[in-house]
């Protein structure tokens, strides 16, 4: 039980690890692709999203934490017991 | 597992969702379905990271509907532990009645006969049992069912989310609504009886067997209706003979008591004759025979002495009050002639002479100290006419003879409504078995089916409103 909530936990920290760096990888692959001397738009229209999913999910990546404890603030107002995040 | 561990491992599946989600979310794959996910695995989190959060204000919120439904565990047992109690007894008083049957009939035919019952008996027994052990369960579980449904439902990409909304929703309609079970069952159904009589079948109470009817001389009454008193008077049942002078008191329908002497009377033609054995006995004057299997493997030969003549063939006897009184008989099938002592009389004694109207009738006496009289009566739709001859005192001897022929009524124009022995205490036998058998089948086993059943389709509906996925039921509908 407990090895299973460990790995939960591990998978999570890998989880938010490879995140950061997908969100390198993006974010450069996109403006790789919107500055290609490529004369095709759609390549361009490509990279233009992909710079702003990044964009937006690191985003939503570092406001994790936030959006949980926000959630759990809400709730202690209301007054209900919130179990720990870990 | 503990609640909190669940707990914690909820939540840790949830944030690892979010995380998910957000890692797709920014996946260099411009074209993917699987990026479509990211946003629904970012929401699912948060919903379920809710979900985690008010798990104990959902199980105030079912204390809640609990007590506003006065919903009671304890009440829930008992109606439960009554009903199976009743059920056991019923399976212990069928198998004496088994056994008590296997006697008279073969092992095939009599469970024929019982089998629906039984069956229905032990169908509404298990029934009975797997909801209590579901009302257990639930009454002690309830909480941890919710949360590992609430884990299921945490589990990213959907995988476990219908299940987990059911068991959700499981937790939270069944305390509810289990205990309300005996509400609904009791709704459509009658009040049932709960004292079977047990004493009544162990094998020694009723019994069955073929009473033989016969006159003073041993000949065959014809179309004897016979009732039966007990020591404080009290008729215990009335049942006809046929043409031979047999009653078939025999297996289901009519039978008789063996645990107690009681008096039979002959009721032929209006007029009342004690039978012999006196009283009777059914230890001592029943006899094994086979002569009449199937009907009853035993018989009782009942002599009425104070018949000294009737028809083999119709309705018309002579009866005496006093047969020491008689010096000798001539015994023809068509009539009788008494030849009677008159010194033997003491103050009064008197011969009846009955006979259905419809016979033609030749009866005449010796003159001496005689007076006649008739009387005219209905019975059991035949009308009678019965001659009354009082005899006094005399030193002369005296004769009556009576002849008949020609007479009309036969035992099928005896219209008698037959009384049967313990038919009062509501128990017959077979008929009523698959009357009781429909109605416990119906009620105990039928209705709580249908209640299980409205339950699981609510808990159905409520996991649909908590996770959004329709459960496909893997039936196919033809």
């Amino acid at each position: 039980m407990s090895t299973l909530l460990e790995f939960v936990n591990n998978l999570t920290t890998q989880v938010a690890a490879l995140a950061w760096g997908m969100f390198l990888l993006t974010w450069s692959i996109g403006w790789i692709l919107r500055g290609a001397p490529l004369p095709f738009m759609r390549i361009k229209r490509v990279g233009q999203s992909l710079i702003e999913d990044a964009l937006w999910a690191a985003f939503w990546l570092a406001m994790g934490s936030t959006v949980f404890s926000i959630v759990t603030y809400v709730a202690q107002v209301m007054g209900v017991d919130a179990p720990s995040v870990p | 597992m503990d609640e909190t561990q669940l707990v914690i491992l909820a939540t840790a599946l949830s944030i690892l969702g979010y995380n998910i989600g957000v890692l797709l979310m920014m996946a260099p794959l411009p074209f993917s379905g699987l990026k479509r996910w990211a946003p629904t695995l970012m929401k699912d989190s948060i919903f379920s990271l809710i979900m985690i959060i008010s798990v104990y204000s959902i199980v105030e919120l079912i204390g809640y509907f609990q007590s506003m439904l006065g919903v009671s565990w304890s009440d829930f047992r008992n109606w439960l532990l009554i009903r199976t109690g009743v059920l056991m007894t019923l399976k212990t008083t069928l198998s004496g009645v088994l056994l008590l049957s296997s006697k008279f009939l073969s092992g095939v035919v009599a469970s024929a006969f019982f089998e629906p019952i039984i069956k229905a008996v032990n169908y509404s027994l298990t029934v009975l049992y797997t909801i209590l052990g579901i009302g257990v369960l639930v009454k002690n579980y309830f909480i941890k069912i919710l949360i590992i449904g609430i884990v299921l439902f945490s589990i990213p990409f959907r995988f476990a989310r219908g299940a987990g909304s059911y068991l959700i929703a499981f937790a939270i309609v069944f305390p509810v609504g289990l205990p309300l079970l005996p509400g609904f069952v009791e709704a459509f159904s009658q009040p049932f009886e709960t004292d079977f009589d047990v004493q009544l079948y162990q094998a020694n109470v009723i019994d069955f067997a073929v009473f033989q009817v016969k006159n003073l001389f041993n000949k065959n009454v014809y179309g004897p209706v016979i009732k039966a008193y007990d020591t404080k008077g009290e008729l215990l049942f009335l049942y006809k003979g046929d043409e031979h002078g047999n009653v078939f008191a025999s297996f289901p329908d009519r039978p008789i008591p063996s645990n107690i002497t009681y008096t039979i009377v002959l009721d032929y033609l209006g007029l009342m004759f004690y039978l012999e054995p006196y009283p009777f006995d059914p230890d001592r004057d029943l006899t094994v025979t086979q002569e009449f299997f199937p009907h009853a493997s035993k018989k009782g030969v009942l002599n009425a002495r104070h018949l000294i003549w009737n028809h083999p063939n119709a309705f018309a006897l002579i009866g005496v009050t006093n047969t020491s009184i008689i010096s000798e008989v001539l015994y023809l099938a068509n009539g009788s002639r008494l030849i009677i002592d008159g010194s033997k009389i003491i103050t009064n004694e008197k011969v009846y002479v009955s006979f259905e109207k419809g016979c033609k009738n030749n009866i005449g006496m010796s003159s001496g100290n005689i007076t006649v009289r008739t009387l005219d009566d209905h019975w059991y739709g035949i009308d009678t006419r019965t001659i009354v001859f009082d005899l006094y005192p005399s030193n002369k001897t005296l004769f009556i003879e009576a002849y008949f022929s020609g007479c009309e009524y036969s035992t099928s124009s005896l219209q008698v409504e037959e009384i049967r022995y313990l038919e009062n205490k509501g128990f017959t036998f077979f008929r009523d078995f698959t009357r009781e058998a429909s109605s416990i089948l119906i009620s105990w086993l039928i209705l709580p089916t249908i209640y299980l059943f409205i339950l699981l389709s609510i808990t159905l509906g409520v996991s649909y409103v908590i996770g959004g996925i329709r459960e496909r039921i893997p039936i196919r509908v033809f």
